[in-house]
């Protein structure tokens, strides 16, 4: 076992230093001291995670737990407590000052035993779980005293990082990229065959045992496995579908639909569907796998899809109406007959216990067609969707025109002979829509409202995403663009995710993504990203993207330049 | 092999008082009785507890350990009168526990005893101070203290043994000296407790007449009266709060 030390030396060490190589290095140095059973939950703590993000399982232990059970240990009331976490603006920071202090700290048994017991990584990933999982009489209590465990037997120091890592967030900057390198690094093995590894496992925990135990040949025989979501192969926008055309000779053109990607996993009789964050989203989703089950003929299979909720006319119907079921836990089947849904699939990776990611997307095609009967039967449809492979930009443009015309996106530009990348965006899939500037931002911070939305957000502050630093750099404030009701839903989400207060600007913890269009990206000293939006407006909340999928820093220094050219 | 027959009132009360630390726990069942330690998930609170065959009004039993969820058993015997005899008897092979209260017959099903949480480590202390006193008393000053605070000290000093509680602005003090307590034995004793776990733990001492306190300086205190006419016996040991100098 590890002791839990180790682990918050290294958080230590890692949040002093900046450079990223250094970083990665003491990611790999810890990595390789980690005891190998308790690799896969270490790799996992390192990024913030309790749970690998493919199982979609969150810890969901709140702020006010962690404040009730600091103050139980620490004998300082949660009063004090939220009024020390406005000043720090951290519960890490805070559970340390609290606890060093000693006013009145409960003391464990442990303290009066003769010999010093340590507890180690999986003991905290036990105690979490057990805070975590507990219902019914009493759990209010048993998930605050398990925490309360943890600060008592912990050195202060410690238990700062115990505290944020209940939140499921370090604040130490260590992504899956700095994990990935580390791997490498630590056991030796070539960064291309870890990363492959990770986009077909989806689990860096795995990938981590899998390097130590048995090197590259165990990296190697990573493959898929049904019902573990692998990495969606991306899109990137073409800025020239001709000349891209023209680099293809001949490209597969398919409409590209207004709807949720889908990953549906089939193994038998069950069915999995997994969102494009893949995120297990079966329950909401009951007559998709209804009709998966009856029209997929196959005993196993991995398919790519699009779902789209289709309106009274035949369109589609808001992209935001099909995420909401991805939400809704109750009235699912009220809800699956009232909004009635299209499954188009375009893609295939795993067939009857075979990976087929290797072969071109000809060949899957073929195989996909060879398993999927089309159907439709009263509200649903199951199809492969129409493709045509062509060098004639005119046809493409005829397919651009009738897929617009449609109320779909636009079209997706493949390669033929592409294998799948999971995870992926490059010039093997792109995509062509209609021009609308709009960001991904994250909202990391807020404003109350006043008058009548006193109750209500007012406006918040986005962020655009620091791939090195995983840290979110302000781009703007946000207030216009939102209807009375879009706000309370927006309210709500963020009410659990506040925190500290400074100048009447809350801290909202980086978890919301929205779509913000802009007229123009302008340079500005006064936000961290160096960057604001001129007349920022609200366009959707993407429910869909995770928060290290927002658009990147990166991204928006491309935007500006390209905008400096059209000038 | 157990089977036993036992008072409700007395079961009811015994099983209360480890309810108090815990909800799941591992019951030892031997042919001279049954006996209980548990920590609570906190590792701040121990009770040990022990009730000889000599409480019951029949007993055999083999050497066996049983795991018990005790909502479900105090949810049972809440429907059970005061006087009715509780009947009892395990069925090893289905791991259930056969239980006959009031002329209902109840099949409990029982947890596996390695799931909860194992028999915790019992430090050894060296209490210098120790005082008995009636629980009635001792429960008297817990209650008072909660409405000031939500910690209380207790300790002894100059042969007074005190309970002292401070708020913000209010305090509230109890002291009693030779001639109100039991008995006494004077040490060195000023240690700080959680009123959470105090006032759980002395709920069930308000029928007990004895009470017997261990204390030290910034040390857990010991709390221990006998039960079932002396046939059994309930200690709870709780870990101080500890404040910086």
């Amino acid at each position: 076992m590890t002791s839990f030390r180790e682990f918050a030396e290294t958080c230590q060490a890692v949040e002093k230093i900046s450079s990223t190589i250094e970083t990665t290095n003491k990611v790999s140095e810890f990595l390789r001291k980690v005891d190998v059973e308790e690799l896969p939950l270490a790799t996992h703590f390192i990024m913030s995670e309790v749970f690998p993000a493919w199982t979609g399982k969150q810890l969901g232990i709140g702020t006010s737990l962690l404040y009730a059970a600091l103050s139980k240990a620490s004998g300082m009331s949660v009063k004090s407590i939220e009024g020390l976490i406005r000043t720090t603006g951290d519960i890490g920071e805070t559970a340390l000052l609290i606890l060093k202090e000693k006013r009145k700290n409960q003391v464990t048994f442990t303290s009066f035993l003769e010999e010093e017991s340590e507890f180690s990584i999986s003991d905290v990933y036990q105690r979490f779980i057990t805070a975590s999982e507990a219902t019914g009489k009493g759990s209010q209590n048993l998930k605050i005293k398990n925490l309360q465990f943890l600060f008592n037997s912990s050195d202060p120091r410690e238990a700062k990082y115990i505290a944020r890592l209940a939140l499921e967030e370090l604040r130490i900057g260590v992504g899956e990229g700095v994990v990935r390198d580390a791997i490498a690094k630590a056991f030796d093995v070539p960064v291309d065959v870890v990363e492959h590894a990770f986009m077909v496992t989806n689990d860096l925990g795995v990938v981590a045992a899998a390097a130590r135990t048995e090197g590259v040949e165990g990296l190697k025989k990573l493959g898929i496995e049904i019902n573990r979501p692998i990495k969606m192969m991306l899109s990137q926008i073409s800025p020239d579908i001709g000349t891209d055309i023209g680099d293809m000779k001949e490209a597969a053109i398919e409409w590209k639909f207004d709807g949720a990607r889908v990953q549906i996993h089939k193994d038998g009789d069950s069915v999995t569907i997994f969102s494009r964050k893949l995120e297990n989203v079966t329950n909401s989703l009951p007559d998709l796998v209804e009709i998966v089950r009856k029209h997929v003929k196959a005993d196993s299979a991995i398919l790519d899809g699009e779902a789209v909720a289709v309106a009274e006319d035949g369109k589609p119907r808001a992209f935001q109406e099909i995420l909401k079921r991805f939400r809704r836990k109750y009235d699912v089947a009220e809800k699956a007959v009232s909004i009635p849904i299209q499954l188009n699939l375009f893609d295939i990776m795993y067939l009857n216990g075979d990976t087929l990611i290797y072969l071109p997307l000809r060949e899957r095609r073929k195989a996909l067609s060879s398993c999927v009967e089309s159907s439709v039967e009263n509200s649903r449809s199951i199809s492969v969707d129409e493709q045509i492979i062509t060098g004639d930009l005119k046809i493409v443009e005829k397919i651009y025109k009738e897929a617009l015309d449609a109320g779909h996106e636009g079209i997706m530009v493949k390669n033929p002979d592409s294998v799948y990348s999971p995870g992926k965006r490059g010039k093997n899939w792109l995509k062509k829509k209609p021009l609308m500037e709009t960001l991904d931002l994250v909202i990391i911070g807020a404003e109350w409202g006043f008058g009548r939305r006193a109750n209500l957000i007012g406006s918040y502050t986005v962020g655009c995403y620091d791939p090195e630093t995983t840290r979110f750099l302000q781009i703007g404030k946000v207030g216009t663009g939102l209807s009375d009701e879009q706000l309370k839903e927006l309210t709500e989400m963020l009410s659990g995710l506040m925190g500290g207060e400074a100048g009447g600007v809350f801290a909202v913890r980086p978890k919301v993504v929205v779509e913000i269009a802009f007229e123009e990206i302008q340079k500005s000293p006064n936000y961290d990203s160096g960057f604001a939006m001129r007349f920022p407006r609200f366009i959707r909340i993407r429910d869909d993207k995770a928060p290290d999928e927002a658009d990147s820093i990166q991204r928006i220094e491309r935007v500006y330049s390209q905008q400096r050219k059209k000038l | 092999m157990f089977k036993a027959a036992i008072n409700a009132e007395l079961l009811k009360d015994s099983i209360a008082s480890l309810a108090v630390i815990v909800d799941e726990v591992r019951f030892r069942i031997s042919p001279e009785g049954i006996s209980v330690k548990a920590v609570d998930p906190a590792n701040v609170a121990m009770g040990i507890f022990e009730l000889g065959s000599a409480a019951f009004d029949e007993y055999s039993a083999d050497e066996c350990e049983i795991g018990v969820d005790l909502n479900k058993i105090t949810d049972l015997l809440g429907i059970a009168d005061r006087s009715d005899t509780v009947r009892m008897e395990l069925d090893e092979v289905n791991q259930k526990l056969l239980i006959d209260v009031g002329g209902l017959s109840y099949t409990l099903s029982l947890l596996d005893p390695s799931t909860v949480r194992a028999e915790p480590r019992v430090p050894q202390l060296e209490l210098p101070a120790k005082v008995v006193l009636n629980g009635a008393d001792l429960r008297r000053a817990v209650k008072a203290a909660e409405k000031i605070s939500d910690h209380m000290l207790m300790g002894i000093s100059e042969d007074i043994f005190y309970m002292e509680a401070k708020g913000d602005t209010d305090k509230v003090r109890l002291e009693m000296g030779r001639d109100q307590l039991i008995d006494m034995k004077s040490g060195d004793a000023c240690s700080l407790f959680s009123l959470d776990y105090l006032t759980d733990i002395v709920k069930p001492t308000n029928k007990i007449n004895e009470v017997t306190l261990s204390l030290g300086r910034d040390f857990p205190i010991l709390i221990d009266f006998a039960i079932a006419n002396g046939a059994g016996k309930i200690s709870y040991l709780l870990a101080p709060r500890i404040e910086s100098d």
